[in-house]
Protein backbone atom coordinates (compact mmCIF):
# COMPACT_ATOMS: atom_id res chain seq x y z
CA UNK A 1 0.00 0.00 0.00
CA UNK A 2 1.50 3.28 -1.14
CA UNK A 3 1.41 5.55 1.89
CA UNK A 4 2.69 9.04 2.70
CA UNK A 5 2.67 10.05 6.36
CA UNK A 6 3.57 13.59 7.40
CA UNK A 7 5.23 14.17 4.04
CA UNK A 8 7.39 11.03 4.20
CA UNK A 9 7.03 7.89 2.12
CA UNK A 10 6.11 5.13 4.61
CA UNK A 11 5.08 2.51 2.02
CA UNK A 12 7.82 0.10 3.03
CA UNK A 13 7.23 0.09 6.77
CA UNK A 14 3.75 1.23 7.82
CA UNK A 15 2.17 0.48 4.40
CA UNK A 16 3.64 -3.03 4.32
CA UNK A 17 2.59 -3.70 7.95
CA UNK A 18 -0.94 -2.60 7.17
CA UNK A 19 -1.13 -4.93 4.18
CA UNK A 20 0.14 -7.93 6.15
CA UNK A 21 -2.32 -7.27 8.96
CA UNK A 22 -5.18 -6.73 6.50
CA UNK A 23 -4.48 -10.03 4.69
CA UNK A 24 -4.60 -11.83 8.03
CA UNK A 25 -8.08 -10.52 8.80
CA UNK A 26 -10.70 -13.17 8.30
CA UNK A 27 -14.41 -12.78 8.84
CA UNK A 28 -16.54 -15.28 6.87
CA UNK A 29 -19.77 -13.77 8.21
CA UNK A 30 -18.87 -10.25 7.07
CA UNK A 31 -17.44 -11.50 3.77
CA UNK A 32 -20.69 -13.33 3.08
CA UNK A 33 -22.66 -10.19 3.99
CA UNK A 34 -20.48 -8.09 1.69
CA UNK A 35 -20.94 -10.55 -1.18
CA UNK A 36 -24.68 -10.24 -0.56
CA UNK A 37 -24.32 -6.46 -0.79
CA UNK A 38 -22.78 -6.53 -4.27
CA UNK A 39 -26.21 -5.88 -5.85
CA UNK A 40 -26.40 -2.64 -3.82
CA UNK A 41 -22.96 -1.54 -4.99
CA UNK A 42 -23.98 -2.53 -8.52
CA UNK A 43 -26.45 0.35 -8.41
CA UNK A 44 -23.42 2.54 -9.07
CA UNK A 45 -22.27 0.43 -11.99
CA UNK A 46 -25.59 0.37 -13.82
CA UNK A 47 -26.86 2.53 -16.59
CA UNK A 48 -28.96 4.93 -14.47
CA UNK A 49 -32.48 6.16 -15.19
CA UNK A 50 -35.30 3.61 -15.12
CA UNK A 51 -32.83 0.73 -14.69
CA UNK A 52 -31.66 2.24 -11.40
CA UNK A 53 -35.23 2.62 -10.11
CA UNK A 54 -36.16 -0.93 -11.12
CA UNK A 55 -33.07 -2.38 -9.45
CA UNK A 56 -33.48 -0.23 -6.33
CA UNK A 57 -37.18 -1.09 -5.90
CA UNK A 58 -36.39 -4.79 -6.12
CA UNK A 59 -33.64 -4.39 -3.52
CA UNK A 60 -35.99 -2.56 -1.16
CA UNK A 61 -38.60 -5.28 -1.52
CA UNK A 62 -36.23 -8.14 -0.76
CA UNK A 63 -34.33 -6.29 1.99
CA UNK A 64 -37.08 -5.20 4.29
CA UNK A 65 -36.80 -7.80 7.01
CA UNK A 66 -35.53 -6.98 10.48
CA UNK A 67 -33.58 -10.09 11.36
CA UNK A 68 -33.13 -10.11 15.11
CA UNK A 69 -31.22 -13.39 15.01
CA UNK A 70 -28.26 -11.49 13.57
CA UNK A 71 -27.97 -8.91 16.33
CA UNK A 72 -24.46 -9.23 17.67
CA UNK A 73 -23.35 -8.29 21.16
CA UNK A 74 -19.78 -6.98 20.74
CA UNK A 75 -16.94 -8.61 22.67
CA UNK A 76 -15.99 -6.79 25.88
CA UNK A 77 -12.38 -6.15 26.85
CA UNK A 78 -11.03 -6.84 30.34
CA UNK A 79 -12.98 -7.87 33.41
CA UNK A 80 -15.40 -4.91 33.26
CA UNK A 81 -15.97 -5.42 29.55
CA UNK A 82 -16.66 -9.12 30.04
CA UNK A 83 -19.14 -8.38 32.79
CA UNK A 84 -20.87 -5.77 30.65
CA UNK A 85 -21.06 -8.20 27.71
CA UNK A 86 -22.57 -10.92 29.94
CA UNK A 87 -25.14 -8.44 31.24
CA UNK A 88 -26.08 -7.36 27.71
CA UNK A 89 -26.45 -10.98 26.58
CA UNK A 90 -28.68 -11.75 29.56
CA UNK A 91 -30.80 -8.67 28.88
CA UNK A 92 -31.08 -9.66 25.22
CA UNK A 93 -32.41 -13.11 26.20
CA UNK A 94 -35.00 -11.56 28.50
CA UNK A 95 -36.09 -8.89 26.01
CA UNK A 96 -36.00 -11.14 22.97
CA UNK A 97 -39.61 -12.31 23.14
CA UNK A 98 -41.07 -8.80 23.06
CA UNK A 99 -38.47 -7.67 20.55
CA UNK A 100 -39.26 -10.51 18.12
CA UNK A 101 -42.94 -9.68 18.36
CA UNK A 102 -42.27 -6.05 17.37
CA UNK A 103 -39.86 -7.15 14.66
CA UNK A 104 -42.51 -9.48 13.20
CA UNK A 105 -45.05 -6.65 13.04
CA UNK A 106 -42.51 -4.25 11.56
CA UNK A 107 -41.48 -6.84 8.96
CA UNK A 108 -45.11 -7.32 7.94
CA UNK A 109 -45.50 -3.57 7.33
CA UNK A 110 -42.11 -3.29 5.57
CA UNK A 111 -42.87 -6.18 3.25
CA UNK A 112 -46.27 -4.76 2.35
CA UNK A 113 -44.73 -1.34 1.66
CA UNK A 114 -41.95 -2.88 -0.39
CA UNK A 115 -44.47 -4.75 -2.50
CA UNK A 116 -46.60 -1.64 -2.80
CA UNK A 117 -43.62 0.30 -4.14
CA UNK A 118 -42.72 -2.40 -6.62
CA UNK A 119 -46.33 -2.80 -7.84
CA UNK A 120 -46.71 0.96 -8.18
CA UNK A 121 -43.48 1.21 -10.12
CA UNK A 122 -44.51 -1.67 -12.43
CA UNK A 123 -47.90 -0.04 -12.98
CA UNK A 124 -46.27 3.27 -13.98
CA UNK A 125 -43.92 1.48 -16.36
CA UNK A 126 -46.83 -0.39 -17.96
CA UNK A 127 -48.85 2.82 -18.27
CA UNK A 128 -45.87 4.60 -19.81
CA UNK A 129 -45.34 1.80 -22.32
CA UNK A 130 -49.05 1.85 -23.29
CA UNK A 131 -49.00 5.62 -23.73
CA UNK A 132 -45.84 5.46 -25.85
CA UNK A 133 -47.51 2.78 -27.99
CA UNK A 134 -50.64 4.94 -28.44
CA UNK A 135 -48.54 7.99 -29.36
CA UNK A 136 -46.64 5.91 -31.93
CA UNK A 137 -49.95 4.72 -33.41
CA UNK A 138 -51.35 8.25 -33.56
CA UNK A 139 -48.18 9.62 -35.14
CA UNK A 140 -48.26 6.84 -37.72
CA UNK A 141 -51.91 7.65 -38.43
CA UNK A 142 -51.15 11.37 -38.83
CA UNK A 143 -48.23 10.58 -41.18
CA UNK A 144 -50.41 8.23 -43.27
CA UNK A 145 -53.25 10.77 -43.52
CA UNK A 146 -50.76 13.50 -44.39
CA UNK A 147 -49.29 11.34 -47.14
CA UNK A 148 -52.81 10.40 -48.35
CA UNK A 149 -53.87 14.09 -48.43
CA UNK A 150 -50.82 15.06 -50.45
CA UNK B 1 -8.44 51.39 -12.80
CA UNK B 2 -11.35 48.97 -12.53
CA UNK B 3 -14.71 50.48 -11.53
CA UNK B 4 -16.57 47.52 -10.13
CA UNK B 5 -15.51 43.90 -9.71
CA UNK B 6 -18.52 41.58 -9.63
CA UNK B 7 -18.64 37.81 -9.47
CA UNK B 8 -20.90 35.28 -11.14
CA UNK B 9 -21.61 32.00 -9.33
CA UNK B 10 -23.76 29.01 -10.28
CA UNK B 11 -25.04 28.66 -6.70
CA UNK B 12 -24.62 30.22 -3.28
CA UNK B 13 -24.86 28.48 0.09
CA UNK B 14 -23.31 28.50 3.51
CA UNK B 15 -20.62 25.86 3.90
CA UNK B 16 -19.94 25.66 0.16
CA UNK B 17 -16.26 26.17 -0.72
CA UNK B 18 -16.88 28.16 -3.92
CA UNK B 19 -19.37 30.46 -2.16
CA UNK B 20 -16.84 31.00 0.59
CA UNK B 21 -14.11 31.79 -1.94
CA UNK B 22 -16.32 34.36 -3.70
CA UNK B 23 -17.46 35.91 -0.40
CA UNK B 24 -13.89 36.25 0.80
CA UNK B 25 -12.82 37.94 -2.48
CA UNK B 26 -15.81 40.32 -2.32
CA UNK B 27 -15.20 41.29 1.30
CA UNK B 28 -11.53 42.02 0.62
CA UNK B 29 -12.39 44.07 -2.45
CA UNK B 30 -14.97 46.07 -0.52
CA UNK B 31 -12.50 46.62 2.30
CA UNK B 32 -10.07 48.11 -0.21
CA UNK B 33 -12.75 50.47 -1.56
CA UNK B 34 -13.74 48.54 -4.70
CA UNK B 35 -17.46 48.09 -5.28
CA UNK B 36 -18.25 44.41 -5.54
CA UNK B 37 -21.28 42.12 -5.52
CA UNK B 38 -22.06 38.45 -6.07
CA UNK B 39 -24.66 37.49 -8.71
CA UNK B 40 -26.31 34.09 -8.60
CA UNK B 41 -29.36 32.56 -10.38
CA UNK B 42 -32.24 33.29 -7.98
CA UNK B 43 -33.32 29.65 -7.68
CA UNK B 44 -29.81 28.61 -6.68
CA UNK B 45 -29.48 30.87 -3.62
CA UNK B 46 -29.94 29.06 -0.29
CA UNK B 47 -32.77 30.65 1.73
CA UNK B 48 -30.58 31.53 4.74
CA UNK B 49 -28.12 33.60 2.64
CA UNK B 50 -30.60 35.43 0.39
CA UNK B 51 -29.43 38.86 1.55
CA UNK B 52 -25.76 38.16 0.95
CA UNK B 53 -25.90 38.06 -2.86
CA UNK B 54 -28.02 39.41 -5.71
CA UNK B 55 -30.16 37.60 -8.30
CA UNK B 56 -28.44 37.13 -11.64
CA UNK B 57 -31.15 39.17 -13.44
CA UNK B 58 -29.86 42.30 -11.69
CA UNK B 59 -26.37 41.97 -13.15
CA UNK B 60 -25.61 44.83 -15.56
CA UNK B 61 -21.96 45.68 -15.98
CA UNK B 62 -20.36 48.42 -18.05
CA UNK B 63 -17.22 48.15 -20.14
CA UNK B 64 -15.09 49.70 -17.39
CA UNK B 65 -15.94 46.95 -14.95
CA UNK B 66 -14.52 43.54 -14.30
CA UNK B 67 -16.32 40.23 -13.75
CA UNK B 68 -15.00 37.10 -12.09
CA UNK B 69 -16.79 34.02 -13.33
CA UNK B 70 -16.61 30.93 -11.08
CA UNK B 71 -16.64 27.82 -13.27
CA UNK B 72 -17.74 24.54 -11.71
CA UNK B 73 -20.85 23.29 -13.54
CA UNK B 74 -23.05 24.33 -16.49
CA UNK B 75 -25.34 27.20 -15.46
CA UNK B 76 -27.27 30.24 -16.77
CA UNK B 77 -24.29 32.36 -15.64
CA UNK B 78 -22.35 31.01 -18.65
CA UNK B 79 -24.48 33.01 -21.11
CA UNK B 80 -24.25 36.18 -18.99
CA UNK B 81 -20.48 35.79 -18.83
CA UNK B 82 -20.30 35.48 -22.61
CA UNK B 83 -22.41 38.59 -23.19
CA UNK B 84 -20.96 40.95 -20.62
CA UNK B 85 -18.87 43.88 -21.91
CA UNK B 86 -16.89 43.80 -18.65
CA UNK B 87 -13.32 42.49 -18.58
CA UNK B 88 -13.59 38.78 -17.86
CA UNK B 89 -11.60 36.75 -15.36
CA UNK B 90 -12.35 33.08 -14.88
CA UNK B 91 -11.90 31.27 -11.59
CA UNK B 92 -11.74 27.54 -12.30
CA UNK B 93 -12.78 25.19 -9.50
CA UNK B 94 -12.93 22.04 -11.65
CA UNK B 95 -15.88 20.18 -13.14
CA UNK B 96 -16.67 16.70 -11.83
CA UNK B 97 -16.37 14.12 -14.65
CA UNK B 98 -19.88 13.15 -15.80
CA UNK B 99 -19.03 9.45 -15.58
CA UNK B 100 -19.37 9.56 -11.78
CA UNK B 101 -22.98 10.71 -12.06
CA UNK B 102 -24.12 8.59 -15.03
CA UNK B 103 -25.36 5.58 -12.99
CA UNK B 104 -27.35 7.82 -10.65
CA UNK B 105 -28.42 11.05 -12.27
CA UNK B 106 -28.45 11.35 -16.04
CA UNK B 107 -29.61 14.99 -15.85
CA UNK B 108 -26.64 16.20 -13.80
CA UNK B 109 -24.29 13.98 -15.83
CA UNK B 110 -25.51 15.75 -18.97
CA UNK B 111 -24.97 19.21 -17.45
CA UNK B 112 -21.46 18.26 -16.35
CA UNK B 113 -20.59 16.81 -19.74
CA UNK B 114 -21.83 19.95 -21.45
CA UNK B 115 -19.87 22.13 -19.03
CA UNK B 116 -16.69 20.21 -19.86
CA UNK B 117 -17.37 20.53 -23.59
CA UNK B 118 -17.66 24.30 -23.19
CA UNK B 119 -14.76 24.68 -20.79
CA UNK B 120 -12.14 25.67 -23.35
CA UNK B 121 -14.44 28.20 -25.04
CA UNK B 122 -15.26 29.75 -21.65
CA UNK B 123 -11.61 29.81 -20.61
CA UNK B 124 -10.53 31.35 -23.92
CA UNK B 125 -13.09 34.14 -23.47
CA UNK B 126 -11.33 35.26 -20.27
CA UNK B 127 -8.37 37.64 -20.09
CA UNK B 128 -6.91 35.32 -17.48
CA UNK B 129 -7.93 32.10 -15.74
CA UNK B 130 -7.09 31.68 -12.06
CA UNK B 131 -7.38 28.07 -10.86
CA UNK B 132 -7.56 27.15 -7.20
CA UNK B 133 -5.03 24.33 -7.55
CA UNK B 134 -2.15 23.24 -9.79
CA UNK B 135 -4.21 20.14 -10.57
CA UNK B 136 -6.97 22.31 -12.02
CA UNK B 137 -4.51 24.52 -13.90
CA UNK B 138 -2.85 21.46 -15.46
CA UNK B 139 -6.23 20.29 -16.66
CA UNK B 140 -6.80 23.58 -18.51
CA UNK B 141 -3.27 23.64 -19.93
CA UNK B 142 -3.86 20.12 -21.27
CA UNK B 143 -6.87 21.55 -23.10
CA UNK B 144 -4.55 24.10 -24.70
CA UNK B 145 -5.66 27.10 -22.63
CA UNK B 146 -3.18 29.92 -22.14
CA UNK B 147 -3.01 32.67 -19.51
CA UNK B 148 -3.63 30.20 -16.72
CA UNK B 149 -2.38 30.76 -13.16
CA UNK B 150 -2.93 29.38 -9.69
CA UNK B 151 -4.36 31.20 -6.69
CA UNK B 152 -5.63 28.81 -4.00
CA UNK B 153 -9.09 29.23 -2.47
CA UNK B 154 -9.36 32.46 -0.49
CA UNK B 155 -9.54 31.41 3.11
CA UNK B 156 -7.47 31.57 6.24
CA UNK B 157 -7.44 28.32 8.27
CA UNK B 158 -7.97 30.36 11.45
CA UNK B 159 -11.30 31.58 10.02
CA UNK B 160 -12.44 27.99 9.53
CA UNK B 161 -12.52 27.43 13.28
CA UNK B 162 -15.76 28.44 14.97
CA UNK B 163 -17.27 27.76 18.38
CA UNK B 164 -18.81 24.27 18.44
CA UNK B 165 -22.51 23.73 18.97
CA UNK B 166 -22.81 22.36 22.55
CA UNK B 167 -25.81 20.15 21.71
CA UNK B 168 -23.94 18.53 18.87
CA UNK B 169 -20.87 18.08 21.06
CA UNK B 170 -23.07 16.34 23.60
CA UNK B 171 -24.66 14.16 20.93
CA UNK B 172 -21.29 13.04 19.57
CA UNK B 173 -19.76 12.43 22.98
CA UNK B 174 -20.30 9.33 25.07
CA UNK B 175 -16.84 7.81 24.79
CA UNK B 176 -17.15 6.42 21.27
CA UNK B 177 -14.32 6.95 18.77
CA UNK B 178 -15.60 9.16 15.97
CA UNK B 179 -14.29 8.78 12.42
CA UNK B 180 -15.42 11.73 10.36
CA UNK B 181 -16.08 12.47 6.70
CA UNK B 182 -17.29 15.89 5.58
CA UNK B 183 -18.60 16.60 2.10
CA UNK B 184 -21.67 16.46 -0.08
CA UNK B 185 -22.93 12.93 -0.68
CA UNK B 186 -22.08 12.69 -4.36
CA UNK B 187 -20.67 9.73 -6.30
CA UNK B 188 -17.12 11.05 -6.84
CA UNK B 189 -16.61 11.15 -3.04
CA UNK B 190 -16.79 7.31 -2.89
CA UNK B 191 -18.38 7.29 0.55
CA UNK B 192 -19.23 3.61 0.02
CA UNK B 193 -15.50 2.84 0.42
CA UNK B 194 -15.67 4.39 3.89
CA UNK B 195 -18.82 2.43 4.81
CA UNK B 196 -17.22 -0.86 3.72
CA UNK B 197 -14.00 -0.05 5.58
CA UNK B 198 -16.03 0.82 8.67
CA UNK B 199 -17.74 -2.60 8.50
CA UNK B 200 -14.29 -4.18 8.97
CA UNK B 201 -13.07 -1.62 11.46
CA UNK B 202 -16.07 -1.84 13.78
CA UNK B 203 -16.09 -5.64 13.84
CA UNK B 204 -12.37 -6.23 14.22
CA UNK B 205 -10.90 -3.21 15.95
CA UNK B 206 -13.38 -1.02 17.73
CA UNK B 207 -17.12 -1.66 18.03
CA UNK B 208 -17.29 1.40 20.32
CA UNK B 209 -16.89 3.73 17.36
CA UNK B 210 -18.95 5.75 14.90
CA UNK B 211 -18.54 6.74 11.29
CA UNK B 212 -19.89 10.29 11.03
CA UNK B 213 -20.89 11.41 7.55
CA UNK B 214 -21.61 15.14 7.52
CA UNK B 215 -22.79 16.83 4.34
CA UNK B 216 -25.81 17.58 2.23
CA UNK B 217 -27.66 14.48 1.01
CA UNK B 218 -29.74 16.38 -1.58
CA UNK B 219 -27.14 16.72 -4.35
CA UNK B 220 -27.61 13.17 -5.64
CA UNK B 221 -30.52 11.44 -3.85
CA UNK B 222 -30.06 8.13 -5.66
CA UNK B 223 -26.47 7.88 -4.49
CA UNK B 224 -27.57 8.75 -0.96
CA UNK B 225 -30.26 6.04 -1.14
CA UNK B 226 -27.65 3.49 -2.18
CA UNK B 227 -25.37 4.42 0.74
CA UNK B 228 -28.15 4.16 3.29
CA UNK B 229 -29.31 0.81 1.92
CA UNK B 230 -25.74 -0.46 2.13
CA UNK B 231 -25.18 0.70 5.72
CA UNK B 232 -28.59 -0.63 6.77
CA UNK B 233 -28.12 -4.07 5.33
CA UNK B 234 -24.64 -4.41 6.84
CA UNK B 235 -26.22 -3.64 10.23
CA UNK B 236 -23.92 -0.68 10.68
CA UNK B 237 -26.01 1.12 13.23
CA UNK B 238 -23.09 3.37 14.09
CA UNK B 239 -22.80 4.85 10.62
CA UNK B 240 -24.40 8.24 11.25
CA UNK B 241 -25.64 10.23 8.27
CA UNK B 242 -25.83 13.72 9.76
CA UNK B 243 -26.99 15.53 6.60
CA UNK B 244 -26.19 19.22 6.15
CA UNK B 245 -24.72 20.68 9.32
CA UNK B 246 -24.36 24.33 10.34
CA UNK B 247 -20.86 25.83 10.84
CA UNK B 248 -21.15 25.44 14.63
CA UNK B 249 -22.37 21.84 14.31
CA UNK B 250 -19.53 21.16 11.88
CA UNK B 251 -17.09 22.56 14.39
CA UNK B 252 -18.53 20.14 16.99
CA UNK B 253 -18.00 17.26 14.53
CA UNK B 254 -14.34 18.20 14.13
CA UNK B 255 -13.88 18.62 17.89
CA UNK B 256 -15.36 15.16 18.49
CA UNK B 257 -13.45 13.36 15.73
CA UNK B 258 -10.49 11.07 16.31
CA UNK B 259 -9.73 10.78 12.60
CA UNK B 260 -10.86 12.53 9.42
CA UNK B 261 -11.13 10.29 6.36
CA UNK B 262 -11.73 11.04 2.69
CA UNK B 263 -11.81 8.41 -0.07
CA UNK B 264 -12.83 10.81 -2.84
CA UNK B 265 -11.65 10.00 -6.36
CA UNK B 266 -12.06 13.50 -7.73
CA UNK B 267 -11.47 16.83 -5.99
CA UNK B 268 -10.33 20.16 -7.35
CA UNK B 269 -8.91 21.06 -3.92
CA UNK B 270 -11.01 19.75 -0.94
CA UNK B 271 -11.34 22.41 1.75
CA UNK B 272 -12.61 20.03 4.50
CA UNK B 273 -9.11 18.51 4.64
CA UNK B 274 -7.74 21.90 5.69
CA UNK B 275 -10.65 22.48 8.06
CA UNK B 276 -9.89 19.17 9.76
CA UNK B 277 -6.20 20.02 9.99
CA UNK B 278 -7.08 23.42 11.44
CA UNK B 279 -9.09 21.65 14.14
CA UNK B 280 -6.17 19.35 14.98
CA UNK B 281 -7.82 16.17 13.68
CA UNK B 282 -5.46 13.67 11.99
CA UNK B 283 -6.36 13.49 8.30
CA UNK B 284 -6.25 10.49 5.98
CA UNK B 285 -7.13 11.01 2.31
CA UNK B 286 -6.75 9.31 -1.04
CA UNK B 287 -3.88 10.77 -3.04
CA UNK B 288 -5.71 12.11 -6.07
CA UNK B 289 -6.90 15.34 -7.66
CA UNK B 290 -6.09 18.52 -5.78
CA UNK B 291 -6.01 16.83 -2.35
CA UNK B 292 -2.22 16.41 -2.09
CA UNK B 293 -1.90 20.15 -2.72
CA UNK B 294 -4.42 21.00 -0.02
CA UNK B 295 -2.55 18.83 2.47
CA UNK B 296 1.01 19.73 1.51
CA UNK B 297 3.31 17.70 3.75
CA UNK B 298 0.62 17.37 6.43
CA UNK B 299 -1.51 14.34 7.29
CA UNK B 300 -1.62 10.95 5.58
CA UNK B 301 -2.23 10.08 1.93
CA UNK B 302 -2.78 6.66 0.38
CA UNK B 303 -3.00 5.61 -3.25
CA UNK B 304 -5.23 2.55 -3.44
CA UNK B 305 -6.56 0.45 -0.58
CA UNK B 306 -9.28 -2.12 -0.22
CA UNK B 307 -11.74 -1.86 2.71
CA UNK B 308 -9.67 -4.22 4.86
CA UNK B 309 -6.49 -2.18 4.30
CA UNK B 310 -8.32 0.99 5.19
CA UNK B 311 -9.76 -0.53 8.37
CA UNK B 312 -6.28 -1.60 9.52
CA UNK B 313 -4.86 1.81 8.64
CA UNK B 314 -7.61 3.60 10.57
CA UNK B 315 -6.88 1.40 13.55
CA UNK B 316 -3.16 2.17 13.28
CA UNK B 317 -3.68 5.92 12.99
CA UNK B 318 -6.12 5.96 15.90
CA UNK B 319 -4.10 3.67 18.14
CA UNK B 320 -0.43 4.53 17.51
CA UNK B 321 0.32 7.61 19.62
CA UNK B 322 3.70 8.26 17.99
CA UNK B 323 2.21 8.21 14.51
CA UNK B 324 -0.64 10.47 15.60
CA UNK B 325 1.78 12.98 17.10
CA UNK B 326 3.80 13.04 13.85
CA UNK B 327 0.66 13.53 11.79
CA UNK B 328 -0.74 16.30 13.96
CA UNK B 329 2.66 18.07 14.08
CA UNK B 330 2.90 17.96 10.28
CA UNK B 331 -0.62 19.36 10.03
CA UNK B 332 0.10 22.19 12.49
CA UNK B 333 3.05 23.16 10.29
CA UNK B 334 0.88 23.03 7.16
CA UNK B 335 -1.85 25.16 8.73
CA UNK B 336 0.78 27.69 9.85
CA UNK B 337 2.06 27.90 6.23
CA UNK B 338 -1.46 28.53 4.98
CA UNK B 339 -2.11 31.13 7.68
CA UNK B 340 0.87 33.16 6.49
CA UNK B 341 -0.58 33.69 3.06
CA UNK B 342 -1.18 37.35 2.15
CA UNK B 343 -4.77 37.15 0.94
CA UNK B 344 -5.04 40.88 0.17
CA UNK B 345 -2.00 40.69 -2.12
CA UNK B 346 -3.54 37.65 -3.81
CA UNK B 347 -6.81 39.52 -4.40
CA UNK B 348 -4.83 42.39 -5.98
CA UNK B 349 -3.13 39.80 -8.21
CA UNK B 350 -6.52 38.32 -9.12
CA UNK B 351 -7.87 41.60 -10.50
CA UNK B 352 -4.61 42.93 -11.95
CA UNK B 353 -5.02 44.13 -15.53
Amino acid sequence: MKLMLAGRDRTDDVGADVEVQARALSDPELESLLRGEQPVLDLGAGCGGPAYIRHFTQLVRIRTSVDTAKIRVPEGHGFGGGLWMAFRRLMWRIMRFAHDDYAFRQNTVNTALGYGLEFESEERRREGAELRQRIDQLERLVRERGAGGA
Amino acid sequence: MTGRVDQLLAGYARGDAISQDARSIRDRLRASGVKSDLFVPADRIAPDVQGDCLPLEQYAAGAGNMVIYHASIGSPIDAVYHRTPARRIMRYHNITPASFYEPYDAGTAGILAQARDQLKTLADAARFVWCDSIYNADELRMLGCRNVGVLPLFYRPADLRTEPDPRMLDRLGGGLTNILFVGRLVPNKCVEDLVLAYAWYSRHFNPASRLLIAGSDRSCPRYDAMLKLLAGRLNLTNVCFLGFVSPTQLSACYRSAGLFVCASRHEGYCLPLVEAMAHGVPVLARRCGGMPEAMGTGGALYDEADPRDLAVLWSRLLGDDGLRRDLVASQVQRVAELDQRDLDADVRQLIKD
